[in-house]
């Protein structure tokens, strides 16, 4: 799955069925990534919404934030602009902006972290910052 | 605490404040909503089919993936799942299809099929459709079949999300509507309700006045229904033309809107209410409305039909029974809940005919509960708990002074120590006597309720009818019901093993040195002394909490009898607790309220 440029949304924003295909092949694209790194992420991610007929619930907002969750932890260190994602969506909870721009900025970190790494893989076999000589420099 | 948004919670309190009020007013035909079964031929996996004819509409925002419908403004809610069986709002009905870009169904277009188990006859329907977004469906056929199969066929082409079509139905026992295009490209039939008849809103300058009466008796020694008075505008003078359609349980539902700083609204329903009053101003431009919840039907109608066995019979059977014979007999669809603690606690008493209001408090308060009709229109008969929220409370609420319009008046109630229940034991007479003896004029056949004299065994009863064919009988504990046909004055004389009861004391004194102050209770359902044990201590624990509250305050509509609140007061914030008994809201433009609690 292709990386996607990743949208900040504001309360004018819309949220349609190819934002939703987006933010999870975000996902899939960020776990190949990490397979780069040497990390086997099994996600379960949704990409194939084509008309809006799918109904997405709770458990695909849980679905994705523990998607993002289980991406972060493959380092386990948080990149600039993370924000701890929510894993507790059940019905009757309001969805706006701020929690779209949270899944898609946590993507976005988490993609700048994992494709630094990827280019600094080939001087310690990880991100410098990581083992230590991004700190030296 | 009704369930709102962390944004509710925080700008109720705040100055300035901007609320707006709305009253729906269904003039319907209610037996047709309950004897109609909906079915389609496409229904997403959202809300429910049925949920379209359930009498609720919905008060939230759903998310979708439809094209350009879920605003992220945070007025979009996550949507209940079907398995969750929520009760506090009702989806209704949303298609499995989609329109095209054009607004366009395919075929097989997706239709609506109302199936009624008896023919009903109205003004028309009202479609509910999506009044939250704005969308609706502008091009329907509505086939109509009456009871003599003759069908007819109308195309319409509503105008708004809240439509009434305009027709006389008369004795139609099956309607067909097909959704041949939405408003909007790209969207499902959402549609949160099909009214059997027009459906009023007044908001706005349309509605004057308009105040709502809530109130909890923790230890049921009552149970007071929530009551609505509402002004509105009669300038069209709606209210003289169906005079003869009014009176007949009319459901009101008033509403209260936040309105935030950007423009948007939060809604909070106060509840579903059946109008057993009206009257129009000297005037004629105005109406007032008056309408009281569920429980006030209930004290309406009778609950004739316990058998007395000996056998214990759990408290939640006996509260299932009274509800589905209620259901019965008021052509009602009662949604409810009751605590299953009440499936472990079991009674032999013996009730006499009753209203099914009067039974439901018996088995609350031998249940340690109370019972009450919510927001939602959920019925629950509950356990409560001294100094514990009767609902959830999302949030920790307190009525801070600046809530205020005064200080809060603090009184001392004196305090009970000495409690006494009766404990009561039935026997069934080994022989048997006259338990009625009547006449009645009869012309024809009829059908009727006899109550008894005393209580009897219902299986050694035999009832005598002379001047009179006695058709058919049912025999209950303490009433019997007869169909019987003839001519003049028939003489019913019923016979039967006749029940007596005695009853021993149960004390619980808790006076030490003080003086007594003393509370008698009394419950036909208490046949244990381990019961009267346990109700005893309960009611003695809410008995503790003395300090009685009362607030007139900015009121916050998202609280609910039954919540624990912090009370603040110029001696303490933060601090006092209180349970609330008693809320009034008054809105004329802006809100207001009354607010009393009993605290510890």
């Amino acid at each position: 799955m292709a990386w996607q440029t990743p949208v900040v949304s504001s309360a004018m924003s819309y949220f349609n069925y190819a934002d939703w295909n987006r933010v999870e092949g975000n996902c899939a694209a960020l776990a190949t990534l990490l397979q780069i790194c040497g990390y086997n992420v099994g996600l379960t991610t949704i990409t194939s919404r084509s008309d809006g007929s799918y109904l997405d619930f709770y458990d695909s907002l849980n679905r994705i934030e523990g998607n993002i969750l289980a991406l972060y932890a493959c380092y386990g260190v948080s990149p600039s602009g993370w924000i701890i994602p929510k894993t507790t969506w059940t019905y009757d909870m309001p969805l706006s902006f701020n929690d779209t721009n949270r899944m898609e900025g946590n993507e976005l970190a988490l993609y700048n972290q994992v494709s630094g790494i990827i280019q600094e893989y080939l001087v310690c076999g990880q991100g410098l910052a990581i083992c230590g000589l991004g700190w030296r420099n | 605490m009704l369930p709102v948004t962390q944004n509710f919670h925080k700008s109720i309190s705040v100055f300035p404040r901007t609320i707006s009020a709305t009253v729906e007013f269904d003039l319907v035909d209610a037996m047709a909503q309950s004897n109609c079964t909906p079915t389609s031929n496409s229904i997403a996996p959202i809300g429910g089919v049925a949920q379209a004819a359930d009498g609720m509409t919905q008060t939230r925002k759903y998310m979708s993936e439809e094209t350009n419908y879920l605003l992220l403004d945070g007025i979009f809610f996550t949507p209940p799942k079907p398995s969750d069986h929520v009760a506090f709002d009702s989806i209704g009905w949303w298609s499995a299809a989609i329109s095209d870009q054009d607004g366009n169904f395919a075929v097989a277009y997706p239709t609506l099929t109302l199936t009624q188990s008896a023919s009903f006859t109205s003004l028309g329907l009202t479609f509910v459709f999506s009044p939250l977004t704005g969308d609706y469906c502008n091009s329907i056929q509505i086939v109509t079949t009456d009871n003599i199969a003759h069908q007819t066929t109308y195309y319409i082409n509503p105008t708004s999300a809240n439509y009434f079509w305009s027709q006389q139905l008369t004795i139609i026992t099956q309607v067909v509507i097909t959704f041949y295009s939405t408003n909007k490209p790209y969207r499902r039939v959402h549609l949160a309700e099909v009214i059997f008849g027009e459906q009023f809103l007044w908001t706005g300058q349309n509605l004057f006045d308009l105040d709502i009466l809530e109130e909890l008796d923790p230890l049921c020694n009552s149970a007071p229904p929530k009551e609505v008075h509402a002004s509105v505008a009669n300038n069209l003078n709606n209210f003289n033309l169906y005079l003869g359609n009014m009176q007949k349980k009319q459901p009101l539902k008033p509403y209260l809107n936040l309105i935030y700083a950007n423009g948007t609204s939060e809604t909070v329903p106060m509840g579903t209410f059946y109008l057993y009053n009206w009257r129009n101003d000297a005037n004629y431009l105005s109406s007032t409305l008056y309408a009281r919840d569920l429980l006030d039907l209930m004290d309406g109608t009778m609950f004739y039909k316990y058998s007395y066995s000996g056998s214990p019979i759990t408290l939640y059977a006996l509260a299932v029974s009274v509800l589905q014979d209620f259901c019965a007999q008021a052509s009602l669809n009662v949604t409810y809940q009751i605590d299953i603690a009440l499936q472990s606690i079991s009674t032999t008493g013996v009730l006499s005919a009753m209203s099914h209001h009067d039974v439901l408090m018996y088995v609350a308060q031998a249940g340690m509960g109370a019972v009450y009709v919510d927001r939602y229109n959920v019925l629950h008969i509950r356990q409560t708990v001294s100094q514990q929220p009767l609902n959830p409370m999302p949030y920790t609420e307190e009525l801070t002074l600046s809530m205020q319009e005064t200080y809060p008046k603090i009184a001392i109630q004196d305090p009970y120590n000495y409690f006494t229940l009766n404990i009561y034991t039935s026997t069934i007479a080994s022989s048997t006597s006259t338990i009625y003896s009547g006449t009645v004029p009869i012309t024809g056949q009829i059908s009727l309720w006899v109550n008894y004299t005393t209580p009897a065994s219902a299986s050694t009863c035999v009832a005598v009818v002379t001047v009179g064919t006695l058709v058919s009988a049912t025999y209950y504990t303490d009433a019997a019901y007869f169909t019987i046909s003839g001519s003049g004055n028939a003489v019913i004389t019923i016979t039967g093993k006749a029940i007596t009861s005695t009853s021993v004391q149960a004390i619980l004194n808790n006076a030490g040195t003080q003086p007594t102050n003393e509370v008698d209770l009394d419950n036909p359902l208490v046949t244990t002394a381990a019961m009267a044990t346990s109700i005893l201590s309960w009611y003695a624990a809410e008995c503790g909490n003395m300090y009685l509250y009362e607030v007139e305050s900015w009121g916050d509509p998202s609280l609910e009898c039954g919540d624990v609140i912090f009370w603040d007061s110029q001696y303490s914030t933060n601090t006092k607790q209180a349970k609330i008994i008693r809320q009034e809201f008054r809105f004329g433009g802006t809100l207001s309220g009354t607010i009393n609690g009993k605290g510890w």
